[in-house]
């Protein structure tokens, strides 16, 4: 939880005593995402959806009976294609002060918690979550974003001021971005 | 080298402070009933492993871990005048 902002509808409190609230806005969501069921996903490559030859199908581990969707079978090319757009924005994204950033960033878990109770039911149908394992997992996705925002924001960008030794030197020390990391997960 | 994520232990007051002081594990929890060993919260617990359960041993949701993607540059610059 991000004790700056005390916008959140989800807290360590709040899945220890759920509210009614919670379980109705969960049975909701997951009637809309089981209408949503099935369907062919592209992958997602420098903004623009992309297929692949061969897809793959999605069942869920709580009612093997229910696909999930179909997913592209991405190749090597396409980790590869994925990587060169990374590495193509990272020079302007970089350059942008560390302040617009975060508010980027922060506007990123923003979305999350907008659709906290859809990833929820997905997280549930996907991975076979009970609907507070699930909801704890989607908010604390948003919270982590919130939480390192706030700790770049309090060690001031991690660009810091050292001492001088005479009044035409300045001495900073600057925490900069090493450049693309790629997540690899199953 | 093997593993050490999370870890628990209850009651006894001397086998407390041994288990803090000697447990090979980056999450540590004491007395603690609902989900024993899980459910740490940015900002209330850190978490990550130690060992085989970490690449750095700097865990997630704490003070000393988005620093990890970036690298120091110390800056002089000297006016000229």
């Amino acid at each position: 939880m991000n004790a700056n902002t005390g916008s959140h509808n989800v807290t360590y409190a709040t899945l220890s005593m759920p509210s009614d609230e919670l379980h109705t806005r969960y049975e909701a969501a997951l009637e809309r995402m089981q209408t949503r069921l099935g369907q062919t996903h592209p992958m997602h490559i420098d903004g623009q959806p992309v297929t692949a030859a061969e897809t793959f199908a999605v069942h869920s581990p709580i009612d093997t009976g229910c696909l999930l969707g179909q997913f592209q079978e991405g190749t090597a090319q396409h980790a590869h294609d994925a990587l060169s757009a990374a590495r193509r924005a990272f020079p302007a994204w970089s350059a942008r002060p560390w302040q617009e950033r975060v508010e980027v960033v922060r506007r990123a878990a923003g979305l999350i918690e907008e659709r906290l109770y859809e990833l929820s039911a997905l997280t549930s149908l996907e991975v076979g979550k009970n609907r507070l394992e699930a909801i704890g997992d989607v908010q604390e996705a948003a919270d982590l974003i919130y939480y390192y925002c706030d700790q770049m924001e309090a060690n001031q960008g991690f660009d810091r001021l050292l001492l001088r030794e005479s009044a035409n030197v300045t001495n900073r020390s600057v925490l900069r971005p090493y450049g693309v990391w790629v997540v690899i997960s199953h | 080298m093997g593993c050490g994520l999370s870890s628990a232990i209850s009651n006894d007051p001397e086998e407390i402070a041994r288990f803090l002081d000697h447990i090979q594990a980056g999450v540590t929890y004491v007395n603690r009933q609902g989900g024993a060993t899980t459910g740490a919260w940015p900002g209330y617990q850190s978490f990550g492993g130690w060992k085989g359960s970490s690449s750095t041993s700097k865990a997630a949701g704490s003070f000393y871990y988005v620093q990890q993607y970036m690298r120091e540059q110390s800056r002089t610059v000297i006016e000229l005048g």
